[in-house]
């Protein structure tokens, strides 16, 4: 049996220019095949099988399967020749975040933690908050005290590494000029500045860019 | 024509409305003397007295200033023109990195950084997280909104201002 896979959403990109308001834009989404697996002794057993991969770091397919397990971030993909007991999964992601992570109310976030959206380690890299699993009552426990640390350790961060916009220019602009853009990207931008004068004006004028200046490897 | 307390709009504006008292409010036809309402209580809110003009974006107002039209974050910060894009007067961290994008995401799950990268926009005072653009590499900064003020009071609010 073939069966022809495509990507129904982003692969490798997001489809969306942002978050709103501060909200991190929405995860991609990635394919995932398991091959020559042994769900036929997994069924006579009545064993656990993965019905999600809700930590692809820490993958249910790994630890529930013997089998070849592949995830393929592009967002199309050739046709997949699959045999009996062969599994694929789809992973789709949600909306977009709103507003700055770390004003997100505590209780909002543990309900993400019960409801297993989030892993711990996103939640505290996101919204800087501290959790521990209680493991007896099953659920989530936030650290308050460590929270507030956390969080305002972020907002330190935030200063730390963040440039003024006249750095961030410099910086974004030596992309372009020193040619250090992917092919892709760079054709991109060669083809909407070839078809719009008025998108050309945008780009050269923002960066400053001569006249004459032309995306290179095109 | 459906009729609001300042308590209810309050609310509202913290996200603080269960679904059943949040859907009549959108089902229903839109009070007139909402938009005078919220001004109201965001003008409470803040802790500075320039007249708020139009709330922009979370955090963010255009405020009136010795007559002009300047841009205030709440925590008092001012970015100035609102015909000019707020965004470059951030500080600004770039995640351009697998290592930096796989700290919001999990494995698989975020933008490859030869594809798209995340910036961050900060308020320079406050560091508070204003916005964020998942974009190609290069790309100029994206202006999100720019409102004609005149005309939405002129023609929708019909006041002056």
């Amino acid at each position: 049996m073939f069966i022809n896979f495509f990507g129904a959403r982003d692969g490798l990109a997001f489809h969306g220019s942002g978050g709103m308001h501060g909200g991190y834009p929405h995860a991609t989404g990635y394919r995932l095949i398991a091959k020559n697996t042994n769900m036929e002794e997994i069924i006579r057993n009545q064993d656990p099988y993965p019905i999600a991969d809700a930590d692809p770091n820490n993958g249910d397919f790994e630890k529930l399967l013997v089998a070849d397990i592949i995830r393929k971030s592009h967002c199309s993909i050739y046709p997949v020749n699959l045999k009996n007991y062969d599994l694929v999964h789809f992973a789709l992601s949600g909306g977009p975040g709103y507003g700055d992570p770390i004003e997100r109310s505590l209780a909002a976030v543990k309900q993400d933690l019960d409801d297993e959206i989030y892993t711990s380690e996103i939640v505290e890299n996101v919204y800087g908050v501290k959790v521990k699993y209680n493991e007896a009552k099953k659920e989530w426990i936030i650290d308050k005290e460590a929270t507030s640390e956390c969080r305002r350790n972020m907002i330190k961060r935030r200063e730390e590494e963040s440039m003024t916009f006249d750095e961030f220019w410099e910086y974004e602009r030596t992309k372009i000029i020193e040619n250090n853009l992917s092919e892709h990207v760079t054709r991109m931008y060669s083809e909407s500045i070839e078809h719009s004068t008025k998108w050309k004006n945008i780009f050269y004028e923002f960066w400053k860019l001569d006249e004459d200046f032309k995306m290179e490897g095109i | 024509m459906a009729s609001y307390d300042k308590k209810t709009l309050e609310r509202l504006i913290d996200g603080d409305l269960n679904w059943s008292e949040l859907r009549n409010i959108i089902a229903e036809s839109k009070d007139l003397d909402r938009f005078e309402k919220i001004l109201g209580i965001l003008q409470e809110k803040v802790d500075w007295n320039e007249k708020i003009l139009l709330p922009l974006h979370e955090h963010l107002y255009i405020v009136l200033k010795h007559g002009e039209r300047i841009v205030k974050c709440d925590c008092g910060y001012e970015f100035g023109d609102y015909k000019k894009n707020w965004k470059l007067k951030c500080r600004i961290n770039v995640r351009d990195t697998e290592h930096e994008i796989n700290e919001l995401y999990p494995k698989d799950m975020g933008c490859h950084p030869l594809w798209m990268e995340i910036r961050e926009f900060f308020c320079p005072n406050c560091l508070v997280l204003l916005e964020t653009e998942s974009v190609p590499p290069g790309y100029p900064v994206i202006f999100n909104f720019l409102p004609d003020i005149d005309t939405f009071y002129k023609k929708w609010l019909k006041k002056s201002l």
